[in-house]
């Protein structure tokens, strides 16, 4: 069994005995100071014996984590005083993500994950291994899965238990399978990327990030503000002395302001991200690798692919922009962003994000079925809800006359203003039901929903889990019904479900009758080979290259150094 | 169409009963410590609520229904909304039967069903006699095994 790299042992040991360190300084300052229970003197002893427990703690933790790859399973040993013994086929291990900080950079270490389709966290965690162990780790995962996948298309035959070689010796197999570039991000659209992407956290960084910088943000107001023409000086001091119209150039100055530098931070993030990003076609997987500061890096495997999902927000769908995803079973890995891992194109033209996910999915992009009329009066009804509702609220308050303290009682003037926001609300009814449709095609279903953010989920047949019909009272009386394809893929944690929403009663039926039976037959039909020929043609057409050779690089793509062997320090 | 045990009922109601009380319990609260309702409210929400809760249980048990088709498990339930679902036995991973300590009052069981799907993760059947739980757990059980596919991924 192999132990993990021992720099990432000194990392955790020092980190443990600042933790457990200061935990008994502050015990110590609380027993001495407010509970006054022993003299001062115990903190300088419960500080360094806790710093020397940590410490120890940590050894022996990296002493206790061994794993191994053998036999056709990754097995774990971990825990000091709760030992854990985890034993997983590499069959079951659908993505292998590789993530490499600075800091990781720096001694040439790389963090595996591992993620099988059960539970909902990652199922073993190597931190730290060399880049090469990682590499070895990754690919040794994906030859396993081939040899495997090699010996269940054979008939029958169980397959070898310590080798997948003897199997997958029948064909020409090169040690390493053939790495065909699939895609790249070029510069040009890493930058549009940026300044189409929205961050949350951007705005969230801004926000809590003015009282540290507090004295700059005001200067910059300041200054724009009297460019403009408004006062001098802004502070909060001098706030009440504005006249009406300077208050509201200074607010709509903070604003843009604001606006701007969440914008700016947004797509730092997003370059930070998305630097150098490259899809490869290897094997059986997608190895897809991007990031400027941290590095991740990972395997997506084809045959654990549920859906495709392709996304156009607003901005994009303006310019002929679309992003692709691709779904696996398991954990979503990867950084809190969500899909960045399993994004197969952050941004590109339209029809490069369609012809990418055609090939994946071995069919062509619909035109979508519309959704009944009537499901568009539904939704301009829904919608005005809400207004009408805020109205009705303060129409009855302001009827109500409850008596205030200092005499006379609270009225509301304008309680009727809301209403004005009807018509806002209709015509949102009508482009949410504009952009909502459904498609069932040769091979796959695909459902389309979303105004501000239009996605686009292709779900093939066999992959269908269970088919799951809803229809609620209002639904009922229109006569309407929503179809959902489960799927085991996790962006259905985010309400990402292929689903027909709306659609006539009849047709919701045909659906989940085609759903179900699709699901079987395509089952049983499901031949691999085709999948391949049509990566192969994506790969022609889009390098013009016959698919098996190696792609050159473009000049103006990003260098990526496997090893920390860069001389050059990343630019912050 | 099969239908589930009639005493299911009793267990919805009993559930009603406690989410009434509890309602009960905040409507006092309120009462006792910000506005003045008055124990003729707090009674009237007492009751309402239980009485809601009932009639919701006897829809509820009315609408429920579930078959055991060909290649599928199909079930049709649900009051404000009704939904249908299929769970092809080729998805099933694996089944349960499960005895809550109020269901064993009751005298009845649930079974459960596991799929790899997310919003079907698992699909329940309530108000089953023991027995028949036990039986339709082992033929869920058969029919998955039986069925065709290699991976139920």
């Amino acid at each position: 069994m192999k132990r993990l790299h021992p720099i990432s042992a000194v990392g955790n040991v020092l980190n443990r005995a600042v933790s457990v360190g200061a935990f008994g300084f502050f015990a110590g300052m609380m027993l001495t100071g407010p509970l006054d229970l022993v003299p001062i003197l115990a903190v300088f002893v419960l500080a360094p014996v806790g710093a020397l427990l940590g410490a120890a703690y940590g050894v022996a933790r990296y002493y206790r984590f061994t794993y191994e790859l053998a036999d056709g399973t990754l097995s774990v040993d971990s825990g000091v005083f709760d030992r854990q013994e985890r034993a997983i086929p590499l069959s079951r291990i659908q993505n292998v993500d590789i993530e490499r900080g600075p800091l990781q950079r720096v001694f040439g270490l790389a963090v595996v994950k591992f993620e099988t389709a059960g539970g909902s966290a990652t199922e073993a965690t190597l931190n730290a291994v060399t880049v090469e162990e990682a590499d070895e780790l990754q690919s040794a995962v994906t030859r396993y899965r081939r040899g495997e996948d090699e010996t269940e298309s054979k008939a029958d035959e169980p397959g070898d238990e310590d080798g997948s070689d003897e199997a997958v010796g029948e064909r020409t197999e090169q040690r390493q399978p053939t790495q065909q570039r699939l895609y790249e991000l070029s510069t040009r659209d890493l930058l549009t990327l940026a300044l189409v992407s929205f961050r949350p956290a951007a705005p969230a960084v801004v926000l809590f990030g003015v009282p540290f910088a507090q004295e700059y943000a005001l200067r910059a107001l300041s200054e724009t503000v009297a460019a403009l023409g408004g006062p001098a000086t802004v502070s909060l001091d001098l706030l009440p002395t504005y006249s009406t119209p300077e208050l509201l150039l200074t607010g709509l100055v903070a604003a843009a302001q604001f606006v701007l530098a969440a914008w700016i931070l947004s797509a730092a993030f997003t370059i930070t991200e998305f630097y150098g990003f490259q899809i490869d076609y290897v094997g059986d997987d997608l190895r897809y690798r991007r990031g400027l500061i941290q590095e991740y890096s990972g395997s997506i495997p084809l045959s654990k692919i549920q859906t495709v999902t392709v996304r156009e927000n607003a901005l994009m769908r303006r310019f002929g922009y679309a992003a692709l995803a691709v779904e696996t079973a398991g954990y979503a890995p990867g950084s809190g962003s969500q899909d960045a891992s399993n994004t197969a194109i952050p941004l590109d033209d339209r029809e490069t994000v369609l012809a990418l996910a055609e090939a994946l999915t071995d069919a062509e992009m619909p035109e979508m079925q519309e959704l009944p009329k009537r499901s568009r009066r539904r939704y301009a009804v829904r919608y005005s809800l809400v207004p009408v509702a805020i109205t009705a609220v303060l129409a009855v308050v302001n009827a109500a006359a409850v008596p205030l303290p200092d005499g006379g009682s609270l009225s509301i003037p304008f309680w009727y203003a809301p209403l004005a926001l009807v018509p806002l609300a209709v015509v949102a009814g009508h482009l949410t039901w504009k952009h909502r449709g459904f498609a069932t095609l040769d091979r796959l279903f695909a459902a389309r929903s979303g105004v501000l953010v239009q996605t686009t989920r292709l779900v093939p047949y066999y992959r269908v889990q269970t088919v799951i019909d809803s229809r609620s009272v209002f639904q009922r009386r229109l006569s309407l019904a929503s179809v959902t394809a489960d799927t085991a893929s996790t962006a259905s944690l985010l309400g990402g479900d292929a689903t027909a929403y709306d659609v006539a009663d009849e047709t919701a039926r045909e659906l989940h009758e085609t759903l179900r039976s699709r699901l079987m037959s395509d089952l049983r039909a499901r031949a691999r080979g085709d999948r391949d020929h049509a990566l192969d043609e994506f790969v022609e057409r889009s390098t013009g290259e016959p698919a098996g050779s190696a792609v050159e690089s473009h000049e103006d793509e990003p260098q990526r150094g496997t090893d920390a062997n860069e001389d050059s320090p990343v630019e912050e | 169409m099969e239908t589930i045990n009639p005493r299911v009922q009793f267990l919805w109601i009993g559930r009603a009963v406690v989410v009434g009380a509890v309602i009960g319990a905040i409507a006092f609260a309120v009462d006792r410590f910000a506005l003045s309702i008055g124990s003729l409210a707090i009674g009237a929400v007492l009751l309402v609520a239980i009485l809601l809760g009932t009639v919701h249980a006897v829809l509820l048990f009315r609408r429920w229904r579930f078959e055991i088709q060909d290649d599928a498990l199909y079930l049709v339930r649900g009051v404000i909304t009704q939904v249908d679902t299929s769970v092809p036995y080729v998805r099933v991973q694996h089944t349960d039967t499960q005895r809550g300590p109020i269901e064993r009052l009751v005298g009845l069981s649930s079974v459960v069903v596991y799929t790899a799907g997310t919003r079907g993760a698992d699909i329940r059947i309530p108000g089953l006699r023991p027995e028949r739980a036990t039986e339709l757990r082992e033929q869920l059980r058969e029919l998955a095994a039986e069925s065709e596919g290699a991976d139920a991924v």
